[in-house]
């Protein structure tokens, strides 16, 4: 048994040595960035605006995204299913790696929003699932999968907080969305490690469906309420 | 010659049966339901989790630790003290369930939101009316102590501290705590014998509360509204709180009876501090009015002398042994002495 393990770990390499292979995988890179309507956002400084005429600021902008695809035309799919947090505070945790994606022509990347129903009830877990990224509710099972936090005046909470803690996996709140944004540009593994720009754009989250209006909706942290604020969410996101 | 080897074989089988003896699952018990991490060294991950259960520096002042409220003599209930204390005098809105056979049950609180052991303590920890600290703080503390490092390197192999480790480590601790031995045990398994009210007082049981408190965990791992007037005070509406469920309101988890004649005060807020008053409210018509849980209703009037049957039954539960073990008591005492 080890000898075969042994034998399946050095295989490749030996095969690579011997034959030297033609590339046939590529890693692609996607890079997740934020906006207010198509322009630049910043954590605390700036105040923005949203339909309502609300000024606001952000201070958080956390969330998960797992089963990253890339899709080709011919309807092959390329996945992988490792949820990763995306931090904008954070420049170090604004990216998915996608290792080994097989060469081709990918017309459209897909995944979903939050934490597949497995992972929610499973032990502690390091990395992204690491509880100590506060995207866990300390009072129930499941995690965070969506947190934005800031302030505006028209918010009625201590300190004028808004809060959008948005999660829930189990049924009748399942919250868990899945994004598909085709690619107008193809992407082309064709060997060379690539990079694909993913955008959250805040303002479309906020202004959706008439708006959210900060003087009524301030604090969103209960998976009851998660489902309708999750659909902005779903809508919010295009390729840059 | 033959002795020896009898000698060695037997200690060598008591060794090992010390080390497993939590592992095992008690004859008649279901099978396991938790996963001990495959890639840690059992003993030394239960040890880990036994000093930090026992430490108070995973809450924000220092002061409390989990044993603080759940106390061993007790069946790591908090005896006297209808409703949890956490630190800086801050009074929490249940009782302090008694910790025991966890690897049996599904989901935790008395309103069930946590459904994974490992997970759970991290609602206690950053509780603010239970240990009110933070995650990144415990983490700070725990790796500062200087304490720690080895019996991480023991449990996982290396030093790193982490909070899913941590968390893993309190989760296998809980996990040990198995009560399998009381006098009940002993009598189903025919090397113990009952009183004849005792004898009666089973009967009783068995035929009224083991739709709820059934056997031999003696809680069918569900919810339901016990009819408990509600504390206006409290206002807590249960299981409905986490589950959005209209139709779970007022419903708690059935707790497990055993060890009942040390975790007292009873019901999920504490109201009655003695076994007969549970029973008495059980046995009468009171309950009837308050919506309560059908199986419930079904109990129907119980006499004094059913009343004092039952309760001499309940009493067979303690486990002596549980409630002594070593391997379940305060690590740090050994060395403050």
């Amino acid at each position: 048994m080890r000898f075969l393990l042994l034998l399946l770990s050095i295989g490749p390499y030996i095969t690579s040595i011997t034959y030297a292979q033609p590339t046939v995988s590529t890693d692609v890179t996607l890079n997740f960035s934020w906006q207010n309507h198509y322009a630049p956002i910043e954590f605390n400084k700036p105040v923005y605006s949203n339909v309502h005429g609300q000024l606001y600021s952000l201070t958080t902008l956390r969330y998960y995204v797992s089963n990253v695809a890339l899709h080709r035309a011919d309807g092959s799919v390329y996945q992988q299913k490792m949820p990763v947090l995306i931090d904008h505070d954070n420049d170090a945790m604004t990216s998915v790696r996608l290792n080994s994606v097989p060469l081709g022509t990918y017309t459209s990347v897909s995944f979903i929003l939050g934490v597949d129903s497995v992972d929610n009830v499973s032990g502690p877990r390091e990395g992204a699932l690491d509880p100590l990224n506060g995207m866990y509710w300390t009072w129930a099972t499941g995690y965070i999968f969506f947190k934005l936090e800031g302030t505006s005046a028209a918010s009625s909470q201590p300190k004028n907080i808004i809060e959008f803690h948005l999660g829930g996996f189990e049924a009748p709140y399942n919250n868990i969305r899945r994004v598909e944004l085709p690619l107008r540009r193809p992407l082309q593994a064709d060997g060379r490690n690539t990079s694909l720009g993913i955008v959250l754009d805040v303002g479309a989250f906020v202004d959706a469906d008439g708006g959210i209006d900060f003087s009524a909706v301030s604090s969103v942290t209960d998976v009851r309420s998660a489902g309708p604020y999750m659909k902005r969410l779903q809508g919010a996101f295009h390729v840059r | 010659m033959s002795a020896r080897y009898a000698a060695v074989v037997s200690t060598l089988f008591l060794v090992t049966f010390w080390l497993v003896s939590d592992d095992q699952v008690p004859q008649a018990f279901p099978p396991y339901d938790y996963d001990v991490p495959a890639s840690a060294n059992d003993s030394s991950l239960r040890e880990l989790g036994r000093y930090l259960f026992y430490d108070p520096i995973l809450s924000v002042d220092s002061s409390t630790s989990c044993a603080s409220c759940h106390q061993q003599f007790s069946a790591f209930s908090h005896i006297d003290h209808a409703l949890s204390h956490g630190v800086m005098g801050r009074i929490g809105k249940r009782n302090v369930p008694a910790l025991q056979n966890l690897a049996w049950q599904t989901s935790f609180m008395w309103d069930g939101a946590i459904e994974n052991l490992d997970m759970q303590s991290i609602s206690p920890i950053t509780g603010h009316e239970e240990l009110g600290e933070t995650l990144p703080n415990i983490l700070r503390k725990v790796r500062s102590s200087g304490f720690y490092d080895s019996l991480f390197t023991d449990a996982y192999g290396s030093d790193t501290i982490s909070i899913p480790r941590i968390l893993s480590a309190l989760g296998r601790f809980a996990a040990s705590l198995v009560s399998a031995n009381s006098r009940y045990d002993r009598y189903v398994r025919g090397t113990d014998t009952f009183s004849l009210q005792e004898v009666r007082g089973l009967e009783a049981f068995r035929s009224r509360c083991t739709s709820c408190h059934t056997e031999p965990l003696f809680t069918n791992n569900q919810f339901a509204n016990n009819g408990l007037p509600v504390d206006t005070a409290l206002m807590d509406i249960g299981r409905s709180k986490v589950s959005h469920n209209a139709a779970d309101a007022y419903t708690f988890r059935v707790p497990s009876l055993r060890n009942i004649a040390v975790t007292h005060p009873y019901m999920h807020d504490g109201r009655y501090k003695r076994l007969r008053e549970v029973i008495a409210f059980y046995g009468s018509s009171e309950l009837h009015v308050h919506s309560a849980d059908q199986r419930i209703r079904a109990i129907g009037i119980l006499r004094d002398d059913q009343r004092k049957d039952i309760i001499a039954f309940l009493l067979t539960l303690t486990d002596d042994e549980f409630l002594r073990a070593p391997q379940h008591g305060d690590p740090f005492t050994l060395i403050r002495r």
